[in-house]
């Protein structure tokens, strides 16, 4: 029987596995017919915007190049919206980290605490809280 | 009861027997936690009465740790059966 798994993300993609776990998590439930719920709280809003790729040199060496790419998690956030996963930001820790008016990746949507977090949390079967 | 895990700091131990009481308690572990998977915590999670410790594979393989009879490697699939298959209440520490 299909559940709601609600999954309150707290660490952006570049500090520790939180976001890749949670969003392959995600991923995995959709797929098995669960409706998925994912908040974009602290530096997890970071993950909810479109990047904006330098061009020419990264002054990074290629093998930590290499090592970076894999751990981003833009494109599963948009892959995720497109399969039916709601998942929306805090817009205040959005403002504090000076990126609320930059572009959602797809599917994204702006939220609150007080309204869609609460509605999260009145509508969920389960609740995973991910974060350090 | 399942607790999800993701820090390694031994305090989440300490949490976790304060939370579940004399409840039966399985652990899911995540990230750096799965440390709490290897042969050295056994005893200490047995004591706790933790019956169960299902840790994810590919934080496991990442780190090269050897898990504990008492653990199990699962994938995405088999923690969202985990979290959404059965009515346990579960608490993310």
């Amino acid at each position: 029987m299909p559940k709601t798994l609600t999954i309150l993300l707290m660490s952006g993609s570049a500090e520790n596995e939180d976001a890749e776990f949670a969003t392959r998590l995600a991923q995995a439930a959709v797929k098995k017919g669960h409706k998925v719920q994912m908040y974009l709280f602290g530096n997890a809003v970071n993950i909810s915007k479109k990047e904006f790729p330098i061009q020419g040199d990264l002054h990074i060496q290629q093998r930590l190049v290499e090592h970076i790419e894999p751990t981003k998690c833009f494109g599963r956030v948009a892959e995720l919206t497109k399969a039916g996963a709601d998942v929306s930001t805090c817009h205040t820790n959005e403002h504090a980290r000076g990126i609320e008016s930059r572009e959602y990746v797809e599917g994204v949507k702006w939220g609150d605490v007080g309204g869609t977090f609460a509605k999260y949390l009145m509508t969920t079967d389960v609740l995973l809280s991910v974060g350090h | 009861m399942l607790f999800f895990v993701n820090k390694p700091d031994e305090k989440m131990l300490e949490r976790i027997a304060r939370t579940g009481g004399d409840e039966v308690k399985a652990l899911l572990l995540a990230g750096d936690a799965v440390c709490f998977a290897s042969p050295c915590w056994r005893e200490r999670l047995e004591a706790m009465d933790v019956d169960a410790v299902y840790a994810a594979g590919d934080a496991l393989a990442a780190r090269k740790i050897t898990a504990s009879n008492l653990c199990e490697a699962v994938d995405y699939d088999e923690i969202v059966d985990l979290l959404l298959g059965g009515d346990e209440k579960v608490v993310s520490l």
